[in-house]
């Protein structure tokens, strides 16, 4: 009888020791979502099986990052004449000099310093295979390090966080997703998968090893009090220090990996590879955009995005669904201040590309990059980010609203239309006083 | 019992459950209305703090509105009540 009691006791106590722990452990600021070292993200964030964009890998071909215009389109001349360009470039000049002559806000003296001074080792072309100076397990004459996938994905996440990343996520490649890798880098050699153990570089050719199958992908925040000075200098000086930073990622990571006996294979040139924002949204970052962009549901459109490869094992991330692509079918915000008239308006997204700049095979709110590309360099004098600026997800997180209006928008997309015309109300996106930055007391690189 | 009687006693449990219906009602109404305050002027304070002066305003305005209409309800209540 005693027994019996004591018995039905060990039950309820039982069931509270058990209450305590989960309660302790979802109060504990530094635990993981799971063992592979998941964040905890908000309750809307859905993790799906497939992307919130349509994607036919049957018609999705190894894309030549040469027909690209992003980074700044230094090839505009394979779109325009080559006469057009050089008078464009010249006038740019022009009013470059002008505008500094002219003190102009966002364009003075002190603006270009700093965005040229942000572009130092932004865009230094070089091996994919990262430096070779870092002591392996070999050499130290100890073995690899061997770990389960989840426990890799964890160490992997918790170092690269450390390094600078904002956002860490992993996927294997397959048929599909290895024609996101390129099939000719930004600087023209040739990305070529092999079956040997090792990955090399020649001057024609980047060989990917078939083990490298693994995709480190993440994101470098960017600061959205320099954000919102766009279209000016001030602006896009932070987008050129978040690429800086996501190389900074990229060497540590690469070297951290070869010390641990394993392959990294990083981004020569800026943006190289192949599509970093695809990655991105196969590894549950973020999710595709009006902007052609990825928007992450804790950041907004406030990230650039990144990728490495990897023959080390891990575990691997799924897309999410956060109702982001749903919001933009009928926000448009992005496209309506787009003064190049280069997002698209379209209410569905398509699968017809507007140029070669794109690649195909994915159903995207494509965009004219020519539009864009001669905007920076006519008016905007620089990278625009506009779209980012105005975008209903860059906000910051002090507020409660913006955590209640994007469960909103996760769980009742009735309500988007309502959102966005609380965000027109509300003045958010509207241009900042570029000359104030310099009057801010601002938390190291911009960020909150 | 007299019929008169029975009446009054209807009347006196009517009465109490309308009191208590009333407290439960007068209680949640307050309750809300504490929220609505902390909510507003949460995001009043740090819309500032994040650097959205006008969304600061609006929600200092959504504040006084809700302050004010707790006010005048309660007010107007106590005039009844009286």
């Amino acid at each position: 009888m005693r027994a019996a009691g004591l018995a039905g006791l060990a039950w309820p106590v039982s069931n509270l020791l058990a209450l305590e722990a989960k309660a302790t452990e979802a109060s504990d600021p530094f635990a993981f979502a799971d063992d592979a070292g998941r964040p905890r993200r908000p309750w809307w964030v859905k993790t799906v099986d497939q992307p919130t964009v349509d994607i036919d890998w049957s018609h999705k071909e190894r894309f030549d990052a040469a027909l690209s215009l992003s980074g700044g389109g230094g090839n505009l001349d394979r779109y325009l004449d080559e006469g057009l360009v050089a008078e464009i470039n010249r006038a740019h000049d022009e009013e470059v000099l002008r505008r500094i002559e002219n003190d102009q806000s966002g364009y003075t003296l002190k603006d270009f310093a700093l965005f040229d001074a942000q572009r130092q080792g932004v865009s230094q072309d070089g091996s994919f295979l990262g430096r070779d100076d870092v002591i392996t397990p070999q050499e130290r004459g100890a073995a690899g390090w061997k770990a389960a996938a989840n426990e890799s994905a964890r160490v992997l996440r918790v170092a690269m966080r450390h390094f600078g990343a904002a956002q860490v996520g992993f996927i294997k490649l397959d048929e599909n997703s290895r024609r996101l890798i390129y099939s000719h880098d930004r600087d023209g050699k040739e990305l070529v998968f092999e079956d040997v153990p090792l990955a090399y570089e020649t001057d024609a050719k980047r060989v990917i090893p078939f083990n490298a199958e693994w995709v480190i992908a993440y994101t470098v925040r960017m600061s959205s009090e320099s954000i919102k000075r766009a279209p000016t200098v001030v602006g896009a000086q932070s987008t050129m220090l978040s690429y800086s930073r996501g190389r900074f990622v990229q060497d540590r990571t690469q070297a951290f990996l070869r010390g641990l006996g394993y392959q990294c294979l990083g981004q020569a040139p800026l943006n190289g590879l192949g599509m970093s924002i695809g990655f991105s949204v196969l590894a549950g970052l973020g999710e595709m955009s009006r902007l052609n962009r990825m928007i992450t549901p804790e950041y907004g459109p406030m990230v650039r995005t990144f990728f490495m490869l990897t023959d080390l094992p891990l575990a691997e991330d799924k897309p999410i669904d956060a109702g982001i692509m749903r919001f933009c079918s009928q926000c448009k915000k992005c496209a309506e201040s787009c003064p190049a008239n280069a997002l698209s308006y379209n209410d569905q997204p398509d699968w017809e590309t507007r140029g070669d700049w794109n690649n195909s095979g994915h159903r995207a709110y494509f965009e004219d990059s020519v539009s864009c590309i001669r905007y920076w360099r006519e008016s905007a004098l620089s990278d625009c980010s506009i779209c980012f600026a105005v975008c209903p997800f860059s906000k910051k997180d002090k507020a409660w609203m913006h955590a209640l209006v994007k469960a909103g928008i996760a769980t009742a997309p009735v309500l988007n239309g309502f959102f966005r015309s609380w965000d027109d109300a509300f003045s958010y996106g509207a241009q900042k006083d570029p000359d104030e930055w310099w009057h801010m007391d601002l938390p190291e690189y911009g960020l909150e | 019992m007299s019929f008169e009687a029975e009446s009054n006693q209807e009347t006196k449990q009517i009465t109490r459950f309308q009191r208590f219906r009333r407290a439960l009602w007068d209680g949640l109404v307050r309750i809300v209305w504490v929220l609505l305050l902390m909510f507003f002027s949460q995001n009043a304070v740090a819309s500032r703090l994040e650097n959205e002066p006008r969304a600061s305003l609006l929600y200092w305005m959504f504040t006084a509105i809700v302050v004010l209409a707790g006010a005048i309800i309660t007010l107007s209540r106590r005039a009844r009540l009286e």
